[in-house]
């Protein structure tokens, strides 16, 4: 049987080795262990990614604005700022503004083509495709910011504000013959005589 | 008294002294205590050597809501119970160290029991089975209360109240009218 003092140092002893395993165990674990779940975890998203078909996180397609979501139905409110009574219009009308935001944004952003660039929700109602032939039918590189409007009407002295939602350009937006501008950014979309004429009709603007 | 925790919190303040505070106090109960469970006296010194050393590593591992003592007995026997499993296979003792064994019981016992008559009731205990055993030794030889021997043989203190019930009959029976007395 060993004495007091011979079984004191064999407990320290024994501790500064037990102490000196575990720290070495820590760094095997901090210097192998943890890379190895990191790079683990990393393959897994990018596996995910890949097996969704999603797009990557910085992909310029992040860019675009959510689709609206499908319990929220499409409506555009019609407001005449001159006092007049406001109206709500069904998703047709408010697809039909949609598609002609969004075709200006994309020539906005140096795309050629102005149609066929609706919005997915806007190709699903077979309304919409005839809004949208109507509203578009004229040369979008031949805008003229001067409209004939019919003299009975007088709609160039009245100013529209359009809330639209439900869709993915929504927004407030301010009407008139010669343009509509996004109340937000205060950006100016010019309008045809035709268009004008097609998104008022749309609108029940003036009937 | 507060059985090794005050020790044990001077020495995790830095006060390395405090450390044999707590040996002395605890460390050769412990082999005697771990010494009932393997029949090994080297065995029981190295048990209580690492229960030893897990205060040194596993610094807040204690909780202080128990005592020290309790603490380490609990730890010891845990141990031992570990060891007497690993060791089933093997029971076989080279024939110089099974003749050094009783020499080296007997020295235990002398450092751990140091008066007369609680050697008789060592001697005794013997003929006993391990429960009252364990029971009678935590509480007449280590002086733990029946809560803290129920904490270290993990059963409630009923059982240990039961326990020590029955060893003292069957040690006045063994011991006569003399066990009487030392009871």
């Amino acid at each position: 049987m060993r004495d007091m003092e011979t079984c004191r140092e064999e407990i320290f002893r024994r501790s500064a080795e037990r102490i000196r395993l575990r720290q070495r165990r820590r760094r095997m674990a901090a210097t192998f262990c943890v890379p190895l779940v990191l790079c683990l975890a990393v393959v897994l998203t990018m596996g995910r990614n890949w097996r969704l078909g999603s797009p990557a996180p910085n992909s310029a397609e992040t860019d675009v604005p959510p689709a609206p979501t499908a319990q929220q139905e499409a409506q555009v409110l019609v407001a005449p700022l001159n006092g007049g009574e406001s109206w709500t219009m069904d998703s047709a009308a408010a697809e039909a503004l949609e598609t002609i935001l969004g075709g200006w944004r994309k020539v906005e952003y140096g795309q050629e083509q102005k149609k066929n660039e609706a919005p997915d929700d806007a190709k699903d109602s077979q309304e919409a495709s005839t809004a949208n032939e109507d509203t578009l039918a004229g040369d979008p590189n031949a805008a003229q910011p001067s409209i004939a409007l019919r003299p009975e009407t007088n709609l160039a002295e009245t100013v529209y504000r359009l809330t639209l939602r439900g869709t993915a350009a929504d927004g407030d937006y301010l009407l008139t013959a010669d343009g509509l501008t996004d109340e937000a950014t205060g950006e100016t979309i010019p309008l045809t005589g035709e268009e004008a004429e097609a998104l008022f009709s749309v609108l029940s603007i003036g009937r | 008294m507060d059985n090794g925790a005050g020790s044990y919190r001077r020495f995790l303040n830095g006060e390395e002294s405090a450390f044999d505070e707590i040996m002395e106090e605890s460390f050769r109960g412990l082999v005697f205590f771990v010494d009932g469970y393997v029949h090994d006296v080297h065995l029981a010194e190295d048990i209580a050597i690492d229960v030893f050393s897990d205060l040194i590593v596993h610094r807040h591992r204690y909780n202080f809501k128990v005592s020290l003592k309790t603490y380490l007995f609990m730890l010891g026997r845990s141990r031992a119970l570990d060891a007497l499993r690993h060791r089933r296979v093997l029971t076989a003792v080279a024939l110089e160290e099974a003749a050094e064994l009783p020499d080296e019981q007997a020295a235990l016992e002398d450092a751990v029991l140091a008066d007369e008559r609680k050697r008789a009731v060592h001697a005794a205990l013997a003929s006993l089975p391990a429960e009252l055993r364990e029971a009678v030794h935590l509480v007449y030889f280590e002086d733990m209360s029946y809560d803290e021997a129920a904490r270290v043989m993990r059963k409630n203190r009923k059982q240990v109240d039961n326990l020590l019930y029955r060893a003292k009959r069957e040690l006045r029976i063994i011991l006569g009218e003399d066990g009487e007395r030392l009871l």
